[in-house]
């Protein structure tokens, strides 16, 4: 059993025993996660590690071979990105997030228009109106700003503003959990800085925040715990004010062994990270003179 | 009024094949399902049901057409070029087998009702078909515009894998798309059934009215890689076509003339849309 505030009795979130296989390659091979309310994970791992797959099977993007979904304690099976929606659980996807030739505000709305009552109803009918001013105070109130909500394509703003479009996507309908991979990672140091702060606003409404990033400065400011992926599998599973950066690295790359969560196959396979590992040693380095 | 009459066989189509070019599909199966349509048509009307019968059961039969063009595109995932390419040629194929290759005739009591569609005017001289081609073009307009579906289009259209990861069920939105412009098709059979007097098998075997189709809705804006298009510029295309066919007559042009304007038109039409995006990405 992990370690859990006083207080916080059932994890808002949960996975438990997740694997997924692609033929013979084990993507994620037997993972539990846990997210509390109002907690921030992170999930931090080399490229690779099963950390996309991981979190697509948490927002229902692709189907668990063997596992299960919790959702406040309540087995969930998840068919499909909807399912999870409907019960709050909101994802970023990394590259897949925005629809380049829709505006703002059919972007926001993509997959749950809101539709018109009368006559009209029954042929989906969208009530544009509405939509368009709900998207403006939804953004009002999480600080987000967009120029041009509407009328012009996503694929003509910048690439900061098309993340944070993206961003405030996922934020806007997350009623429980936040699943963010990689939401920084094509943005400049302000822009990252301002997602960072979002997220922090986001949980003190009291939603959870799931995150995938590289930036370990960051990762180590933002989260409450952060959850270490290699091969697969859980390396470590720590609270984020107990780890340095020099040990997560290490986690990271397998020259450490985690607290007792490591599996003993991710021993044999070792060597192989060697070159991952010092290039991600790099990448980290590179952000730390960026910040 | 005489250039509406002339296009609406190809524009009725041209109206929903536009949604299907927007979806980054393309459905090469309107004049062979316009053909099957008339061939319904004939034996519903031979067996003595009423042209509103007749009508519906054309277009049910349309519908089956393009719920099948739908359901292999959504669920075997193939290519729509090479899938309609291929139910292009087995609903052409089923006409000849089921007429033995003979054209026939619409004729009878009750065909003389359906024949009214084709040639009678209201009002102030305006054909019916024009009309029909007008209420089409409104429906699909609406439709793209103004509905959930609509906006699926576009999604579908722009990235597929990230409308599917956004909730749009994507599978839905393609048998849709596809009935719903094997429906246009069979409203335009049902009007060229009518107008002509007559069913021939072989009429699917020329392709023109296809080609005339596509090179409505790409004149009219559309992006064959998808996402982008609208179904005004497709009613710009259609009538443009037209004016080119009637121009040539009025100016006492060889009708051979007529393909050679049409495709130095498509060219420039799809050149200056180049330019166009170009400026744009530039902006």
């Amino acid at each position: 059993m992990r370690d859990q505030e006083p207080g916080v009795s059932t994890p808002i979130f949960e996975g438990r025993g997740l694997v997924k296989h692609y033929g013979s390659i084990h993507a994620v091979d037997g993972i539990d996660i846990a997210v509390g309310h109002g907690e921030i994970v992170a999930i931090v791992g080399d490229n690779g590690a099963g950390k996309s797959t991981l979190i697509k099977m948490l927002s229902g993007a692709i189907q668990p071979d063997r596992g299960e979904i919790r959702v406040e304690g309540v087995v969930h099976k998840l068919k499909g990105p909807n399912d999870a929606r409907s019960m709050g659980i909101e994802a970023l996807y990394q590259d897949l997030a925005l629809l380049p030739n829709l505006d703002v505000t059919t972007n926001l709305f993509l997959g749950r228009e809101e539709v018109c009552g009368g006559v009209l109803r029954p042929f989906g009918f969208m009530a544009r109106r509405r939509m368009r001013h709900d998207a403006v105070e939804r953004l009002d109130a999480l600080q987000i700003r967009i120029p041009r909500l509407w009328g012009t394509p996503v694929s003509s703003l910048s690439g900061g503003q098309r993340q944070s479009v993206a961003i405030a996507r996922a934020l806007v309908w997350a009623s429980k959990v936040v699943i963010l991979d990689e939401p920084t990672a094509a943005l400049g140091v302000a822009q990252a800085r301002a997602v960072l702060e979002l997220s922090q606003r986001i949980r003190d409404t009291g939603t959870s925040v799931v995150i995938i990033s590289h930036i370990l400065p960051h990762v180590l400011e933002l989260a409450d715990r952060v959850v270490v992926v290699r091969h697969g599998r859980k390396a470590a599973d720590l609270a984020a004010h107990e780890v340095t950066q020099d040990r997560l690295i290490a986690l990271i790359v397998g020259s450490e062994e985690g607290d007792g969560y490591a599996a003993a196959p991710a021993l044999g396979e070792q060597g192989e990270d060697e070159v991952p590992g010092v290039a991600f040693g790099r990448a980290a380095a590179a952000d730390l003179g960026e910040g | 009024m005489n250039i509406l009459a002339n296009s609406s066989v190809v524009g009725i189509a041209a109206a929903f094949a536009t949604l299907v070019v927007i979806s980054a599909g393309v459905d090469l199966t309107p004049v062979a399902v316009m053909t099957v349509v008339g061939i319904v048509a004939l034996h519903a009307l031979d067996s003595g049901l009423s042209v509103a019968l007749t009508v519906i059961i054309c277009l049910g039969a349309a519908a089956a057409l393009g719920v099948i063009n739908g359901l292999l595109i959504a669920f075997v995932d193939l290519n729509p070029f090479i899938l309609t390419l291929g139910t292009n040629f087995v609903f052409t194929g089923a006409g000849y087998v089921v007429t033995s290759g003979q054209s026939q005739l619409l004729t009878g009591h009750a065909a003389q009702g359906f024949l009214s569609i084709g040639d009678s005017t209201v009002g102030p001289n305006v054909p019916i078909s024009a009309l029909v081609m007008l209420a089409i073009f409104a429906i699909a307009f609406a439709i793209l515009r103004f509905t959930r579906f609509g906006t699926h289009v576009f999604a579908v259209g722009g990235d597929e894998a990230a409308a599917r990861l956004n909730g749009v069920r994507v599978r839905r939105a393609k048998i849709l798309i596809y009935a719903l412009a094997a429906v246009a098709a069979g409203v335009a059979g049902v009007v060229l059934a009518a107008q002509s007097g007559s069913v021939a098998p072989y009429a699917a075997t020329s392709q023109t009215n296809l080609l005339l189709i596509i090179a409505a809705v790409i004149v009219g804006g559309t992006a064959l890689t998808g996402g982008r298009g609208s179904v005004v510029g497709t009613l710009v295309g259609v009538l443009l076509l037209g004016v080119i066919q009637d121009g040539l007559v009025l100016l006492n042009i060889a009708s051979f003339w007529q393909p050679v304007v049409t495709g130095v038109v498509l060219i420039a039409a799809l050149t200056l849309d180049k330019l166009q995006v170009a400026v744009r990405v530039e902006a």
